[in-house]
């Protein structure tokens, strides 16, 4: 879950609302009374034991939040290791080891907060060390870590052992009225009451609402109902609405602005183009149109490399601006878009080496060799021994295996896994109705 | 904003390597007097700041403002320059890049962009109570010593001797350097605090090239380790926060 969106790498020049407002001090944060009371006292009691905490629940209701504003409130320096940082083992020991061993320019009294974002995303942006970085972190640290998370069962069993959990929950639209009503005093903005309701029920989250917020009364002097209605933050189906302005219009204006709307980020946005894009443009005009895409991904490249966000704005141009100024051929008819087939793939090899692994397990236990060995050396063998049916349910009945596990060695997706994988049960059933009638007397 | 300088080799790579050994981008700040930082590392627990005079330049001109530096890429292309070389700098706005010429070579280097590096640390004052002068060397001969038992040493004063400790597992080590060994020591009080080798390694890279450091220590705080180079036209300091004792 990234938490630069859209929207606002569009608009890099301008503070973001989210930004300016985001409260100072823990009385300041809205909803949640529980999680902040919970946290206020982890805090004061922090040094009685030093365990970390974990912050989790949806994004965008204001975990990081509170916990800056915790460290304000307790005069505590904050360093903070986001998804955006490499965090690999080496940077994690260094950057975070170090913080939580050490006291501040202060003197050891000092306390420095040390912030974790998307703590249950570590797999994803580094090597399997993180997470062991971590851990080894907070069993030796000196000084509070709070670690922020999405999904609380997403982190591994011994990192949430090692953390206090405090939830923070959805905040309810009614209470987010109040707030949105005291930014557009600051920022001079008229309002109507309705607009802000309308914005709270389609936001989903507190962060998103000021998000929106800011998209579409920035630059009015007054807001009303009807000012909402153009600019709400589209849902997850209308990317499909998206991608017609993109491959159907004419007005590169609509098409990148409608992009905006879109709660997606430009990394996924583009391979949505990409899967489609070949069914709406044929011959030179698909040419060009991934010409334009490609040079949108050479920015996401710099952005990736760089980490300067601001280059996503000439990313989402590229995609589609360009995309449709690729088009030199009337649009016709009604294409159904399809979401992207790499996504899928991608997933798909996943659960193949999923079942691969389990088959090495199975052999390895069996031939008493390691995993690795079983996987790299004995797997070819097995796929040999396969290609005869009375071996192939000699093995599945030893070794137990499954249906999927079957396929896997034959190499294929017919039923021949099925009627294998069925004679290798009832051998298996009557080996062990056999080893019951022998030693059922004793 | 205009920068443009004449700089002798070994004094640039000096001054830069001293500060890219704690940071790998910083912003220095630029004036008619000369250019200056500070700069805090990422994990917030070492400090380096730095000053260098206009006279330190063979020539210089240069209206107030600041740039970002990309430290590790100024190290990797001022390594092409050999000691007796002249470097040259010059800031073009327009394109934000920073022109470094030697000897017929000319870079071209990206600035960064002030506001994606950290902000410069707010520093307490400190009332240090022991201060001592000595070569620059000792202390990195003591890091040395150091890391060969453990992983964080005690750096202290105990009446007129400055002493240098660290306890590993099963060895240990320590260094004394009496007042007539040393420059000059004083000292209004017992010091001693512990410090993190990681960081005191990468300082005293830079350190052990100097002749004369000052170091300021009091007890469980922070350490402050200063000097001059460019023959006096420029000034690093290093400070460093104290390691917290595991019970």
């Amino acid at each position: 879950m990234t938490k630069v969106n859209l929207l606002m790498a569009y608009v890099p020049m301008m503070i973001e609302w989210t930004e300016k407002y985001r409260p100072r001090t823990l009385s300041d944060i809205v909803g949640n009374g529980k999680a902040v009371a919970e946290l206020k006292k982890w805090a004061e009691d922090w040094g009685v034991d030093k365990k970390a905490t974990i912050l989790y629940g949806p994004p965008g209701i204001g975990k990081t939040s509170a916990a800056y504003a915790l460290a304000n409130d307790m005069g505590w320096e904050v360093i903070e290791l986001n998804a955006s940082d490499q965090r690999t083992a080496a940077i994690i020991q260094k950057i975070a080891g170090s913080a939580a061993q050490t006291g501040t320019f202060e003197g050891v009294s000092g306390r420095r907060l040390i912030i974790l974002d998307e703590a249950d995303n570590i797999y994803g942006n580094a090597d399997r060390g993180g997470v062991n970085a971590i851990v080894d972190v907070i069993k030796k640290t000196n000084q509070p870590i709070v670690l922020i998370a999405n999904e609380y069962y997403d982190m591994s069993k011994t990192l949430r052992s090692l953390c206090k959990p405090i939830q923070f929950r959805s905040i309810q639209s009614r209470s987010i009225i109040p707030l949105l009503r005291r930014i557009c005093r600051d920022e001079g903005v008229d309002y109507d009451i309705e607009a802000l309701e309308v914005i709270v029920t389609k936001a989903s989250d507190l962060r998103s609402a000021i998000n929106d917020l800011q998209a579409i009364a920035q630059g009015r002097k007054k807001l009303s109902a009807e000012d909402v209605v153009i600019g709400i933050r589209d849902t997850k189906g209308s990317i499909f609405k998206v991608m017609t302005e993109i491959f159907k219009g004419s007005d590169p204006r609509e098409a990148l602005y409608a992009s905006y709307t879109l709660d997606e980020n430009p990394e996924d946005f583009i391979h949505w183009i990409d899967e489609n894009m070949p069914r709406e443009y044929k011959g030179e005009d698909l040419a060009n149109g991934f010409e334009s895409l490609s040079r949108a991904d050479v920015f996401l490249g710099r952005v990736r490399r760089r980490q300067n966000y601001g280059l996503w704005k000439h990313a989402g141009e590229m995609m589609t601006c360009g995309v449709q100024a690729a088009r030199s051929q009337e649009p016709h008819g009604y294409t159904p878009y399809q979401p992207p087939s790499l996504w899928k793939k991608l997933g798909q090899a996943k659960s193949v080496r999923a079942v691969r692994d389990s088959i090495a397990t199975k052999i390895g236990k069996h031939c008493h060799v390691s995993q690795r060995y079983a996987r790299a050396e004995l797997i070819p063998f097995f796929k040999m021994l396969f290609k005869k049916k009375e071996c192939a349910i000699g093995i599945s009945a030893t070794l137990d295996l499954s249906q999927n596990e079957i396929a896997f060695l034959l190499d294929t997706k017919d039923s021949g896994a099925q009627k294998i994988y069925d004679s290798a049960q009832k051998r298996i059933m009557l080996a062990e109705e056999h080893a019951i009638e022998t030693f059922g007397g004793f | 904003m205009v920068f443009r300088a004449v700089i002798d080799a070994d004094v640039l790579k000096n001054s830069i390597e001293a500060i890219s050994t704690l940071v790998d981008e910083a912003t220095f700040k630029l004036s008619p007097g000369g250019i200056s930082l500070k700069a805090v590392d990422p994990a917030n627990v070492a400090m380096v700041s730095f000053e260098l005079t206009s006279d330190a330049f063979d020539s210089y001109e240069s209206t107030e403002g600041e740039i970002g530096l990309d430290l590790l890429k100024l190290v990797d292309v001022l390594g092409m320059a050999d000691r007796s070389d002249n470097v040259g700098l010059e800031l073009n706005e327009t394109t934000h890049k920073l022109t470094i010429t030697m000897r017929g070579l000319s870079y071209t280097l990206s600035l960064l962009d002030p506001s994606s590096i950290r902000k410069e640390p707010k520093v307490p004052s400190l009332d240090l109570p022991a201060r001592v002068t000595l070569n620059g060397n000792e202390l990195r001969r003591a890091v040395k010593a150091a890391e060969k038992v453990s992983d964080h040493m005690a750096l202290g004063v105990d009446g007129d001797v400055f002493f240098m400790e660290a306890k590993g597992d099963t060895d240990q080590v320590r260094l004394e350097l009496a007042k007539d060994e040393l420059i000059h020591l004083e000292a209004s009080g017992p010091a001693r605090s512990l410090f993190s080798l990681d960081y005191l390694s990468d300082m005293s890279k830079a350190l052990g090239k100097v002749n004369e450091i000052t170091v300021c220590l009091g007890k469980d705080y922070p350490i402050k380790i200063d000097f001059m180079m460019a023959d006096g036209k420029g000034k690093v300091g290093y400070l460093l926060a104290p390691r917290i004792e595991s019970e």
